[in-house]
């Protein structure tokens, strides 16, 4: 049985996942499943007792690795760290030298490459400290094993041993030059994460634009490799509101996404609907309303007659299931019927969506008849639909607005109640939306003279009272 | 209480003052602003994982989330719009994306609390 996940929305690509795999996993220890250690346990133990009676302490803490090692595949986890803990308290208990210092990353890396990834974590970090104390020091030893422990705490998201250990490398590279950038950014990547959830925010914002500086050095300008990286600087510059910073990274990513996949829906899934409602956008907003009206009815007559023909899929499906009694039969028949019904409900979605926006234009034009319909097809249409309430609650503000005008107030109160009732958790007071909704609500309630509705409306939306 | 409810009708009265501009406003349609929703940010994240009795009990379906994302792009909540009919699926995907990082919607060049969609996907094969 395969497990496998996928994740879609309308504005993602094919295998967003497949950045997340970072450029640390090649390097560091993948938690791989141990084959059967070739001594057994007697054997082992056998071997320990030896290096006990001998007088060599480094061969006595290797066999304390090999039983560990065993104790560890038979399950007895607890064995296999206590030998761990007595093994690194020998190797750290020894005169601290550069050669002791080498002898123990070589054991962690050989660790790392059997999977042992927990002991090869505790192997290095006393490496580092044999490293540290050797006499005569040297250096760039020691961050060489650092760097092994850090990259490795970094691959494996152990943010909390990270936070201890990557800010002493990373102001070793910046005083001694960056190493390959294949070993630095899955470091700085896993200290922005790490700055961000620690909300330490600049921080983190200096760390990506290093990390996308080294990407750019050692890929060019325009590689997929900097999109991560552009993303933790934008995520960055966001949480420092940043906006206008955060929108210059993503677009930039976006647009190395493009390059890089010229035949995929974008970065985040420029799907058909928002191709349109762009091109829409941009024709309104150059004045060409005509032409803006024209895609849009234009699209909806298309998408309308896509809609048809689900429906009459469904139609079909309904009736071949009613016309069949065998139960066994029915099965494949009603999976049919399920998927021609989920078809059709996320068809009605981007039609409804559509209709919107022809309604608002209409609305705009004082072409009341027209719009107040197509308002009401869009909201029935997203009741079909597998769409958020919030869509049709922004229609419903819309057509609410648009009753007030006509002086229908008591459907465009209920309605604009309704939708705000709605946008206000999702989006909060500041949203314009909500704004807008809540504006409205209280044109409605200062005409009807309702003064009590009004300040609990304006208590809720503040800026109410400030808008003129 | 003066002090409540002299601001309030200062308010009020300004409401009123707005109110027969309003109508003779002529409707600027939403669609027309410059504007994009909040977006995910999947390399940030790693992918939820299959909760174990899950998938002995081999569950599998489709869970649509709603992520309620701030103007800083931090995310506020996640609402689950559609269920997998499985609440273990359902809790892991709001989870396990939860760790990712946000792009937060913007409308006219200015961030906005804003909500971004993901279907997630659980199948066996």
């Amino acid at each position: 049985m395969m497990k496998k996940h996928l994740t879609i929305t309308a504005l993602l690509m094919a295998g967003a996942f497949a950045q997340t795999a970072m450029a640390a996993d090649q390097k560091a220890c993948m938690h791989l499943k141990r084959s059967y250690p070739v001594a057994s346990v007697q054997q082992a133990e056998s071997n320990l007792r030896d290096a006990q009676n001998g007088s060599d302490p480094l061969a006595q803490a290797e066999a304390m690795y090999t039983l560990a090692e065993v104790r560890y595949f038979t399950a007895d986890v607890k064995g296999g760290d206590e030998l761990v803990r007595q093994a690194n308290a020998i190797w750290s208990g020894l005169p601290p030298t550069v050669p002791l210092a080498l002898r123990l990353q070589d054991e962690a890396k050989k660790l790392m490459q059997a999977g042992d990834c927990r002991t090869a974590a505790t192997t290095l970090s006393t490496a580092v400290s044999v490293a540290e104390r050797a006499v005569p020091a040297d250096e760039s030893v020691t961050y060489s094993i650092l760097g092994d422990l850090v990259s490795h705490q970094a691959a494996s998201a152990n943010l909390a041993t990270l936070k201890q250990t990557a800010p002493r490398l990373i102001a070793y590279w910046q005083k001694n030059g960056e190493p390959a950038d294949s070993v630095s950014a899955p470091v700085y990547r896993r200290m922005v994460e790490l700055y961000y959830q620690e909300e330490q925010y600049e921080q983190a914002a200096q760390l990506a634009q290093r990390n996308l500086r080294n990407g750019e050095q050692a890929y060019g300008t325009d590689h997929a490799a900097l999109i991560p990286r552009l993303d933790d600087l934008a995520t960055a510059y966001y949480a420092q509101l940043r906006y206008q910073d955060g929108e210059v990274a993503t677009e930039r990513a976006a647009a190395i996404y493009q390059k890089n996949n010229p035949d995929g829906k974008g970065r985040f899934g420029l799907g058909t609907q928002k191709k349109i409602d762009i091109e829409m956008r941009r024709r309104y907003n150059q004045g060409d309303v005509t032409g803006a009206l024209a895609l849009g009815e234009q699209e909806i007559r298309q998408q309308q007659q896509k809609l048809d023909i689900d429906v009459q899929a469904l139609q079909a499906a309904i009736k071949a299931l009613e016309e069949e009694q065998d139960a066994a039969r029915r099965l494949p028949l009603q999976a049919a019927e399920r998927r021609a019904r989920a078809k059709l409900m996320h068809a009605e979605r981007p039609l409804a969506a559509l209709r919107v926006n022809v309604a608002e234009i209409l609305h705009a034009q004082q072409r009341y008849d027209q719009a107040q319909a197509m308002y009401q097809q869009a909201i029935d249409g997203y009741a079909r639909s597998t769409a958020d309430p919030l869509e049709a609650a922004r229609a419903k503000s819309a057509l609410a607005t648009l009753y007030r005008v006509r002086g229908n107030v008591d459907d465009a109160l209920r309605l604009q109640s309704a939708a705000l009732e709605q946008l206000l958790p999702a989006f909060g007071a500041d949203h314009p939306d909500v704004i807008d909704s809540a504006h409205e609500l209280a044109l409605l309630y200062q005409r009807q003279g309702k003064s009590a509705e009004l300040a609990a409306l304006a208590a809720r939306v503040p800026t109410v009272t400030q808008r003129r | 209480m003066k002090f409540i409810t002299l601001p309030l009708s200062f308010a009020l009265a300004l409401l009123a003052s707005a109110a027969g501009a309003q109508d003779s406003t002529a409707y600027q349609p939403k669609f027309s602003r410059p504007q994009h929703p909040a977006e995910v940010f999947f390399d940030s994240c790693t992918k939820p994982e299959w909760p174990r009795q899950s998938l002995r009990n081999k569950e599998s379906g489709s869970v649509t989330l709603r992520f309620v994302v701030a103007p800083n792009g931090r995310l506020i909540r996640y609402d689950v719009l559609h269920s997998s009919g499985f609440p273990m699926l359902d809790k892991a995907a709001g989870a396990g994306l939860s760790t990712c990082r946000f792009r937060p919607g913007g409308i006219n060049g200015k961030p906005v609390q804003s909500v971004a969609y993901v279907q997630y996907v659980w199948t066996l094969e």
